[in-house]
């Protein structure tokens, strides 16, 4: 094994780690501003790669040309969502904020499968076939597009919180909702643009990833685990966290596959993810919420 | 109006009468076959082509294609199985989604719904070993092209391979890897990257131990997964190894994947040699353009024999002119399994799956009855002793044999050209 093989492969794992960071943060948003885990967040991506795909098929739209239509649907979609079932079910248990994004996850998942078959479908990018080279490392463009997509959208996500009025009164919901309440901000108008922001990542991550993966209806599964991995590594319900342990993930998973057996790359990432929380229980950037 | 509804009863009565006295008649009307493919799922332009080519065939057997007439193909200028009055064969489908799970219970379902006198499936090695002991169970005589060795060493009474095991697969591979050494070009070391389902286990099992037999130690295995979005570690322990004599096991999605990383990677071994799979999905093609060149692949077809076999190329003429494209392996595996079930039907002179199994015992077709490049004939096991395949590499996007010599068609590319010079 030489160091180019080993460089070449942290190089592809960070790459392949800007999508699993993107769904990280989506995950991350809702975790961090209202406790709720949402099993379904897979299925969002998932349907956000058929839309890229019919988009594809139907009006032969690039499914980088797709983003901001796949982000604006999702956004709606992660608001109807709120709307119609998570707000309904804010005041019950949490087993019952648990089983209704469980529901939404078994309904969106067989949906799609009695609409689109079990079959792979892909759409054909542009970019998604060239190779970039820097010196002796390579990616192909479809994965560096990705990964600069991942990036920009995180960042905007992150100016979005940091600096606008919405964003600080999200943030000041997160940290303490009930202070917030006396201050006279309304969080249930917050959480519905929680939701839509949080799908709308799922959006925009199904569209950059599917100039290089195909869709069918369990591609959710791919992404949803190593993401979930991330949240916890880089620190539940802290988004910039997330974000980094997006990119730890990939890499463990690409670059510790090739030093070891490519067949227990997945057992690697959950490995380290086991090691992380034995040692920091509240992830790697898990401090105060953000 | 009364004399109206007087005559639709005398009709259902009719209607019924007749079905009653069908199914008391001695020769049925039709043969039902069941088909277990994967109609949707991660292979469906395969689980189509086994469609299409199983139609084609049972078409031939109810006198549907003229141009077969006079040929010695089994089945050419029959008009039904001649045995039972001309019954018709009638094909029901059902849809594996290529899940042992799904496979089996669609198998269970045809069997006790439709009651097929014989079935064929389901492609994907894994879902076949999921449906053998469905068919045991129920007693239906079944053929399959799986290659997966185990499926035939559970001493099952009604499954029968009629295309090639993973051993008969693989030994085309050493064949062919003599041959070009003959030629002087050299090779080093032999690596395998699998699917880690039935088919790819099997066959990464018997290349091994058929390398070891002739004193070549396999330099590296690879098994992966088939649902993940990046496959570069696979391809950088490959390359890393200096593997230039790959041995791939892998269904359409996964195969593009991974052809994909080898452009982006710079990997180009030799020599890459598939058992089918990705490589005879159209959808591979569609998907890779000329990056889908320079692969080889074990090859059961071809319409160039044509000089041995006239009939090939009228065959594949007329089915091209229905379908739009060649017939290719899957296409005349699965018509080889309508031909060697009306075999078996029309020698049992009955549509009973036992007395079929009974005779399917005894089926002795020579290649030139068939459209593969073998004949069928089985062993105590139910393998096909006369199962062989040639080599085809993947030149201007199409397939074209290159072994044995006295078939080919083109000379192979050795090795692969480097990525850098295409």
């Amino acid at each position: 094994m030489t160091a180019e093989i080993v460089l070449q492969s942290v190089v592809s794992g960070l790459m392949f780690g800007g999508v699993i960071a993107l769904v990280a943060v989506g995950i991350s948003l809702i975790w961090g501003v209202m406790d709720v885990i949402n099993f379904a967040y897979g299925e969002y991506l998932m349907w956000a790669m058929y839309l890229t795909f019919f988009l594809y098929a139907g009006a032969g739209l690039d499914p980088l040309v797709s983003v901001p239509v796949n982000a604006l649907v999702l956004f709606a979609a992660g608001v109807l969502t709120y709307r119609l079932v998570i707000a309904r079910v804010m005041r019950g248990p949490i087993f019952a904020q648990l089983l209704s994004t469980f529901g939404l996850f078994v309904l969106l998942r067989y949906a799609a499968w009695l609409l689109f078959r079990p079959d792979d479908r892909q759409a054909q990018s542009l970019v998604s076939n060239g190779v970039v080279k820097l010196g002796e490392l390579r990616v192909s463009t479809g994965e560096l597009v990705a990964f600069v997509g991942s990036v920009l959208a995180t960042t905007a996500l992150f100016w979005f919180l940091t600096w606008t009025k919405t964003g600080k009164a999200l943030r000041a919901v997160a940290q303490d909702r009930e202070a917030a309440l006396a201050l006279g901000i309304e969080p249930d108008r917050l959480y519905a643009i929680a939701w839509g922001i949080s799908a709308a990542a799922a959006g925009v991550a199904g569209s950059l990833v599917s100039s290089f993966m195909y869709v069918n209806p369990l591609v959710g599964d791919v992404f949803l685990l190593p993401g979930f991995a991330a949240v916890a590594l880089g620190g539940f319900g802290n988004v910039y966290g997330a974000f980094a342990g997006g990119l730890v993930i990939g890499v463990v998973n690409v670059t510790g596959g090739t030093l070891t057996m490519p067949k227990v790359k997945l057992a690697l990432v959950y490995l380290v993810f086991l090691a992380v929380l034995f040692m920091r229980p509240r992830g790697l950037f898990g401090g105060r919420r953000q | 109006m009364r004399g109206r509804v007087l005559g639709l009863v005398l009709a259902i009565i009719g209607v019924v009468a007749m079905g009653v006295m069908s199914i008391d008649a001695q020769a049925p009307k039709e043969v039902v076959i069941g088909v277990i493919i994967p109609l949707t799922g991660p292979a469906p332009g395969t689980g189509q082509d086994c469609k299409v080519g199983a139609e084609f065939a049972a078409d031939m057997i109810n006198g549907g294609v003229k141009v077969a007439a006079g040929s010695a193909l089994l089945g050419a200028g029959w008009n039904g199985i001649p045995a039972l009055g001309g019954a018709k064969l009638k094909l029901v489908f059902a849809d594996s989604q290529a899940s042992p799970e799904v496979g089996r219970a669609e198998a269970e379902r045809l069997i006790t719904t439709v009651k097929p006198s014989a079935t064929m499936g389901a492609w994907h090695s894994g879902v076949t070993v999921a449906i053998a002991p469905v068919i045991e169970r129920y007693r239906i005589p079944h053929t399959t092209v799986s290659t997966a060795t185990e499926l035939t060493q559970r001493g099952f009474q009604y499954l029968f391979r009629v295309g090639v095991n993973a051993h008969q697969g693989g030994e085309v591979l050493f064949q062919y890897l003599d041959w070009v050494a003959r030629d002087g070009k050299k090779w080093n070391k032999l690596g395998q990257l699998h699917e880690d389902t039935a088919a790819g286990v099997n066959f990464a099992n018997a290349i091994e131990e058929m390398a070891k037999a002739r004193g070549i130690t396999p330099a590296l295995r690879v098994p992966y997964s088939r649902e993940q979005a990046n496959m570069d570690s696979e391809i950088l322990k490959l390359k890393s190894a200096a593997i230039d004599v790959l041995v791939q096991t892998s269904y359409t999605s996964d195969g593009i994947i991974i052809r994909k990383t080898m452009r982006k990677l710079d990997y180009a071994p030799a020599l890459i040699f598939s058992q089918g799979g990705f490589d005879d999905d159209p959808k591979f093609y569609e998907a890779m353009g000329d990056d889908a060149n320079f692969g080889s692949k074990r090859q059961l077809w071809s319409p160039a024999l044509s000089t041995s076999k006239p009939i090939l190329k009228a065959i594949n003429d007329e089915f091209r002119r229905r379908n739009g494209r060649d017939m290719n392996d899957n296409s005349v595996r699965y018509f080889t399994n309508v031909q060697v079930i009306a075999d078996a039907i029309n020698r049992a002179r009955s549509a009973e799956p036992s007395a079929i199994q009974k005779a399917m015992v005894g089926t002795d077709l020579k290649a030139e009855q068939v459209l593969l490049v073998h004949g069928v004939k089985f062993d105590e096991k139910h393998d096909n002793v006369l199962a062989k395949a040639m080599v085809a590499q993947v030149l201007d996007r199409q397939l074209k044999i290159v072994f044995p010599a006295e078939a080919a068609t083109a000379k192979p590319v050795w090795p692969i050209p480097a990525w850098s010079t295409r």
